[in-house]
């Protein structure tokens, strides 16, 4: 039994290094590209501005840099590329962070809330949750940092508390409408999964049997669903941190918060880094971005392995 | 003394423009200590019935006419929240399939508990020993170690003890039983209709007993409603009953349980099928299988009719103006 046990863990921890690997090589080498690699159109022809054996000399370095660790002494503006990370993955952490938090507190609720409407305001409800999961990432964040700009213009405040300004990173203030505007769409997907859930539970036998015996909604909810949603939010956590890594770089230069998500993009647009530098800390945020999102995901996966065995079972 | 007087309930199901009869016209009474069984083919409206009593008729169904009176208070006339406080405190009820009907993600205990929490205002520990004491009342010996298993670890049988212990957690008055042998294995059956007559003594309840099975109905029944279609087609004392059926339906019924003197190769059975709500007949509901059947049948349903005391049924066969 222990020595299956070992055998099932090993496996998957060879198989999770193995796809870990495959993906650092496709990251590293896909960012070995320099970043002025361009394709132009004249009279009708189409013409790279460096030849592939330039390309190929390019990211083989990008894999030299890496092994070598050179990658994380690089100096940008003053500072190496080691120190520019942990200080940028901090500011992003805090708002992935806070944000699956806000997510998960106002979705499950809203998905609560939403579920077994009959009556017309139950379509409104609906419709409050899969808006924002329709329309694109950017015009939500557009649409916060809208009313952000117009709270702080106007010095309005809400339950007494604000305006929180609405560009910038010096203070953690800095960070609310970050954290709201990354927390919409998952906090849209996981309502979603909340309402769906307890839709689908309310048909089951046991639900029924609950009802029997006097629980009220709440307390069918609390004490009869609360696993059921639990195990499907948690399910759904890596769908919701994939979208949310997707938000984070448009949130971050919306905001000008200065995270990786930030740095990923002015990396690859400024004129004030040199390119080599420039690449060098492209390759390495977006390395590091991946490897977070996929440790990520592992430990939902891992979590969700080690809590759900009783719910398979069933 | 009448504990629960079911009056002219109409329970229907609404799909688009259709409706469906599911239940039409039930009228019954049930007395304290009394064991009143429901009996009919599937789809006669047994369960539909005894959900209608504990208000657990969802949509597309509907209670659309009569009384439902539980110690002269109308359940029809209660929300949500009063029918909650009677729900699994002064009627309780027990399903057909005990497989389905326990929270597979939840502990057995836990869920015996449930009910003296929400009813008796029990704290943890006090619901948890009398859930205990209630796992030994069905016969969960080992109660103290199965208490935090979940069901996925007993058997149908036990199963249906579980629910049965849960239904009888808050000493209810009414324990309505819709089919609560027809999921399990012949040799648990008995098993589970002896611990129901048990409990039933000892806890001093009335009990509603849906079941197709007539030998089911002759152990323990007082009294019997038989329906079809939603209608009741005859109701009489349990003795009276078997000993003069007077209904074509109930005594086709009568006629499809095996005697061990019978010499027959083939059991007996009704010929034809229960139809479906959109197809009753506008006479009798029972006039396409009737062999007794006569125009008037076909076109006139008869009303329930009390032919000796306390025996009422609907025939158009025991009218004089046939």
């Amino acid at each position: 039994m222990t020595f299956q046990a070992i055998k099932v863990v090993t496996k998957k921890v060879f198989q999770n290094l193995l796809m870990l690997s495959l993906i650092l090589v496709i990251v590293i080498g896909l960012t070995g590209i320099p970043t002025d690699f361009d394709i132009h159109s004249y009279n009708g022809d189409y013409k790279a501005n460096m030849s592939m054996e330039s390309i190929m000399e390019s990211i083989k370095n990008n894999f030299k840099i890496f092994v070598s660790g050179e990658a994380f002494n690089v100096k940008i503006q003053g500072q190496t590329t080691l120190e520019l990370l942990t200080k940028t993955a901090r500011k992003s952490s805090a708002i992935l962070f806070f944000g699956a938090i806000l997510a998960v507190v106002v979705g499950i609720p809203k998905g609560i809330i939403d579920s077994r409407k009959k009556d017309s305001s139950g379509t409104i409800k609906l419709l409050q949750s899969l808006i924002p999961l329709s329309v694109p990432d950017i015009l939500t964040i557009t649409l916060v940092q809208l009313l952000a700009i117009y709270l702080s213009k106007n010095e309005i405040s809400i339950f007494g508390i604000g305006p929180f300004p609405f560009f910038g990173d010096e203070t953690f203030s800095h960070a609310i409408y970050p954290i709201i505007s990354i927390s919409i769409l998952p906090a849209a997907y996981i309502a979603r999964l909340t309402a769906n859930e307890i839709e689908e539970s309310f048909t089951k036998s046991y639900i029924l049997a609950a009802r029997g015996k006097g629980c009220s909604r709440f307390q069918i909810i609390k004490n009869h669903m609360m696993k059921g949603i639990f195990y499907s939010v948690l399910s759904g956590f890596p769908t919701v941190i994939g979208i949310m890594f997707s938000s984070l770089i448009i949130v971050e230069m919306l905001f000008n918060f200065r995270g990786i998500g930030f740095y990923l993009i002015y990396f690859y647009t400024t004129q004030l880094i040199p390119p080599y530098e420039a690449g060098v800390g492209f390759s390495l945020f977006i390395v590091v971005l991946a490897l977070f999102y996929y440790l990520i995901f592992m430990i939902f996966n891992g979590l969700k392995e080690i809590l759900m065995p009783q719910s398979k079972s069933s | 003394m009448t504990l629960l007087e079911v009056k002219k309930l109409k329970t229907f199901f609404f799909l688009g423009k259709d409706e469906y009869p599911a239940v039409d016209d039930v009228s019954f009474t049930i007395d304290e200590g009394e064991t009143l069984a429901i009996i009919g083919e599937s789809g006669s409206g047994k369960s539909v019935t005894v959900l209608s009593i504990m208000g657990l008729v969802d949509f597309p169904g509907k209670i659309i006419g009569g009384e439902i009176l539980y110690k002269g208070e109308n359940l029809l006339r209660k929300t949500e929240k009063e029918m909650g406080r009677i729900r699994g405190n002064e009627i309780a009820m027990i399903y057909q399939d005990p497989m389905s009907t326990l929270n597979p993600m939840n502990k057995v205990g836990k869920q015996i508990a449930e009910a003296l929490i929400i009813h008796k205002k029990a704290k943890k520990n006090e619901a948890n020993k009398r859930a205990l004491e209630l796992m030994k009342a069905v016969g969960i010996s080992d109660g103290e170690e199965r208490f935090n298993h979940l069901p996925d670890q007993f058997s149908g049988g036990m199963r249906q003890r579980l629910m049965i212990a849960m239904a009888i957690a808050c000493n209810p008055k009414i324990l309505i039983a819709d089919e609560p042998t027809t999921a399990l294995d012949v040799t648990i059956q008995a098993e589970i209709l002896d611990l129901l007559r048990n409990l039933k003594h000892e806890y001093n309840m009335s009990i509603i007993l849906n079941t197709h099975d007539l030998g089911v109905v002759a152990e323990m029944a007082d009294n019997v409603v038989v329906m079809y279609c939603g209608k009741i087609m005859e109701k009489a004392p349990n003795k009276e009953l078997f000993d003069n059926p007077l209904n074509p339906y109930t005594k086709k019924l009568m006629e499809c349980i095996p005697r061990i003197d019978d010499k027959k190769k083939r059991l007996d059975s009704i010929e034809g099928y229960v139809p479906h709500p959109t197809e009753f007949s506008k006479g009798c509901r029972f006039s396409d299988r009737c062999s007794e059947v006569f125009q008037k049948c076909k076109e006139e349903l008869p009303d329930l009719k009390e032919v000796t005391p306390n025996h009422w049924v609907r025939c158009w066969l025991l009218d004089e103006n046939k």
